[in-house]
């Protein structure tokens, strides 16, 4: 019985590489049951993202060729020699396979940790096994820990704490400032790439009004129809920039934008009420000697690169602990799995008491030819309720020795010899 | 009685220095389960306290305000009760700025409360006066946390003008919230410090007898009248827009720091009682 998982990642290979082994959406169906099918395997699943491709797979039969037989499907799978995937192919059976699906799944393993979508790819690829019927109860209960242990990491680190892209950070720092961007506006001055990702960004938390300003009117208005914002010319930037809670800038223009004189003005008009300036631009757009202004918060794009290194790093920091639970979750799995040799073992136990019952039953009920029916079928369930409750409390025991012992089958061959059992093929 | 409002005067003080503890425990660790604690600790600080202000009160068949620790024990439940409202849910970690001061407070009082708490309180003569003080004391709670949610605000600030995003600034409501909460506080606090002077005024004419002819002019209300006028100031300057913000926050800082200041002194140079330049009678 023996778990295994083939693949490579960010870690091990190029993105040239990755993307020769990338399973499509569509490809994936037709490529479990091929591997499925190849392997002679009870179950399979293939996670394919833009930083890894993993095919785990469960079998009880040749454990130790597992491993060579998933890479031999790769390689002939993509038509790709095997020779060329040698360096960037990892392997890991058994309990590290475990323990790695774990980290995975709780973005331990991710190129920026602590990330959220990991784990709605692994769950989106457990899905997919499982509608073409390429799972197993191992690999399903595999799949299951993995995303409790996930879970876990979650809610007791802060792994997935602070945002660590400059669009997010931005987002994040704006709500911290106000309470609903519901009823915000945000100014964006230029048309830079950056400035749309921030504002994408920001629409997507529902910010109400968009004010979009352009040395161009004619640009400003075509910007403006496709966010359903309102188009200024840049002429009018003084007089409307008391409107703006939010302010984006990204011009190229060559000379500060935004003065300090344009803030206190601004800030007359609109009463104190606070306004974060992103300043994304290089050169910068907005005078430094802003930040010094009470109730206006300035961050350029060195500052917002400062609060995402700072959020990655803090993500980092918890990764030990992170690292706790998964080995924790992976030796819990581990015991369930290893408790699953003694499943021959307790159903021929089982066996073996019942034909005993059967036996003296039989014995019993020729010696007492009065008894009805309905009697004969009371004592019938008493026999199985006497058995079944003495089965109880030794099946549970022997799982559980089986599952924490370091030599299961010596467990395991005791249980024989005690109760007289066969050898199991 | 005695012992019953003794024991439950230093439990609910235990409870606020735990919960303090707690709140300090957070700042260390960042366990968000430690501040669900430290908001426990609280309401049952300050249920303790209610029962240590009722013993009181069965004990001596008054109300009992006018000594030291009895005033203290109301203004740090009534504070207690009104931190435990608004730091709830998410934003907990108001806690940490709102309960060391308080705990603060609250440890001095259960050290001085023994010789306080052996004499019978002062007879306040009927309802109104009662009222008035009691009153007095919900609107300094308010002024209280206001002032402890100016710091929150001004921490908030600082951290974001120095790009420290990390750690309690997380945990803390949006800035536009924190002042949202400010103006409320000061509202309040505005709204029952009006009404104590104005029942102050009225129970002065009735009992203009006991207060002497000039007692307008005792430092007392004096002081009363120029934390009104500072307070009416920031709430109708907020209400207009003039002032929001980081300069709210100040000002509420320094408003709750002169209030404090300006006990201390009084209470040094002995002039707290009413009619210190005329003749009492």
């Amino acid at each position: 019985m023996t778990l295994a998982v083939v693949g490579l990642s960010h870690q091990t290979s190029a993105v040239e590489v990755r993307e020769r082994l990338h399973f499509s959406e569509e490809s994936v169906r037709g490529a479990l049951l091929q591997l499925r099918k190849h392997l002679g395997a009870a179950g399979v699943v293939i996670l394919s993202t833009c930083n890894r491709v993993e095919l785990y797979a469960h079998r009880t039969e040749n454990p130790e060729t597992l491993c060579d037989e998933i890479r031999a499907f790769l390689s002939e799978y993509h038509s790709i020699p095997e020779a060329d995937l040698t360096q960037a192919l990892y392997e890991h059976t058994g309990r590290n396979a475990v323990a790695h699906l774990f980290r995975v799944a709780s973005s331990l393993d991710s190129l920026v940790v602590g990330e959220g979508q990991i784990l709605g790819q692994v769950h989106d690829a457990f899905i997919a096994a499982q509608a073409s019927q390429s799972t197993d109860k191992v690999i399903q209960a595999l799949f299951q820990r993995a995303f409790s242990v996930a879970k876990d990491v979650r809610t007791h680190t802060s792994i997935g704490a602070g945002k660590v892209s400059i669009a997010s950070v931005a987002v994040d720092l704006a709500a911290s400032i106000f309470m609903d961007l519901a009823d915000k506006c945000v100014m964006v001055i230029g048309s830079g790439k950056m400035g749309e990702t921030t504002l994408k960004s920001l629409m997507a938390r529902g910010v109400g009004e968009i004010l979009l300003v352009n040395r161009s009117i004619e640009k400003a208005e075509t910007l403006a129809e496709t966010v359903h914002g309102e188009a200024l010319a840049l002429d009018d930037l003084s007089t409307q920039l008391h409107r703006a809670d939010i302010i984006i800038t990204s011009t190229a223009a060559k000379d500060f934008v935004l003065r300090p004189e344009h803030f206190h003005t601004a800030l007359r008009e609109r009463s104190h009420q606070p306004v974060f300036v992103i300043d994304i631009a290089v050169p910068r757009d907005v005078d430094p000697a802003v930040a010094a202004i009470d109730d206006v918060y300035l961050y350029d794009v060195d500052a917002l690169q400062e609060v995402a290194n700072e959020n990655l790093e803090a993500r980092r920091k918890e990764v030990d602990a992170s690292m706790c639970i998964v080995e924790t979750g992976t030796e819990r799995f581990e015991a369930w799995r290893q408790s699953l040799l003694a499943e021959p073992t307790i159903v021929s136990m089982a066996e073996e008491l019942n034909a005993i019952r059967e036996r003296e039953l039989e014995k019993t009920l020729g010696s007492l030819p009065d008894l009805s029916p309905e009697q004969r079928e009371e004592v019938t369930y008493l026999t199985k309720r006497i058995v079944n409750t003495i089965l109880q409390r030794p099946m549970s025991q022997i799982k559980r020795e089986v599952g924490q012992h370091n030599d299961p089958h010596t467990v395991l061959g005791l249980v024989k010899r005690l109760f007289g059992l066969k050898e199991m093929p | 009685m005695i012992i019953a409002a003794f024991i439950t005067l230093y439990a609910g003080t235990a409870l606020l220095a735990g919960t303090a503890l707690c709140t300090g425990r957070y700042l260390q660790t960042a366990e968000q389960r430690v501040l669900g604690w430290a908001h426990r600790l609280l309401i049952a600080g300050a249920l303790c306290l209610v029962l240590a202000f009722g013993a009181r009160w069965i004990e001596w068949g008054l109300v009992p305000l006018t000594t030291l620790t009895d005033s203290l024990l109301l203004f740090a439940l009534l504070s207690a009760v009104i931190m435990a409202f608004i730091a709830r849910g998410p934003v907990k970690a108001l806690l940490c700025f709102y309960v060391p001061p308080l705990a603060l407070i609250a440890v001095i009082n259960a050290v001085v409360a023994h010789h306080y708490f052996l004499a019978a309180p002062k007879v306040l003569r009927g309802m109104l006066l009662s009222a008035h003080v009691g009153l007095a004391f919900l609107a300094y709670a308010f002024f209280f946390v206001a002032s402890a949610t100016s710091v929150a605000y001004l921490f908030q600030v600082h951290s974001l003008k120095h790009r420290r995003t990390a750690g309690l600034f997380r945990k803390l409501p949006p800035l536009e919230r924190l002042d949202r909460t400010l103006f409320l506080l000061i509202r309040f606090g505005y709204v029952f410090f009006g009404v104590t002077l104005i029942l102050g005024a009225i129970w002065s004419r009735i009992d203009a007898d006991l207060l002497g002819a000039h007692w307008w002019l005792s430092a007392k209300i004096i002081r009363a009248i120029v934390m009104f006028m500072f307070y009416a100031a920031a709430y109708h300057m907020r209400q207009l827009g003039w002032l929001r913000g980081q300069r709210l926050a100040y000002f509420v800082f320094l408003g709750f720091s002169l209030l404090m200041a300006s006990y201390v002194v009084l209470g040094i140079a002995g002039l707290s009682n009413y009619n210190f330049w005329g003749s009492a009678s």
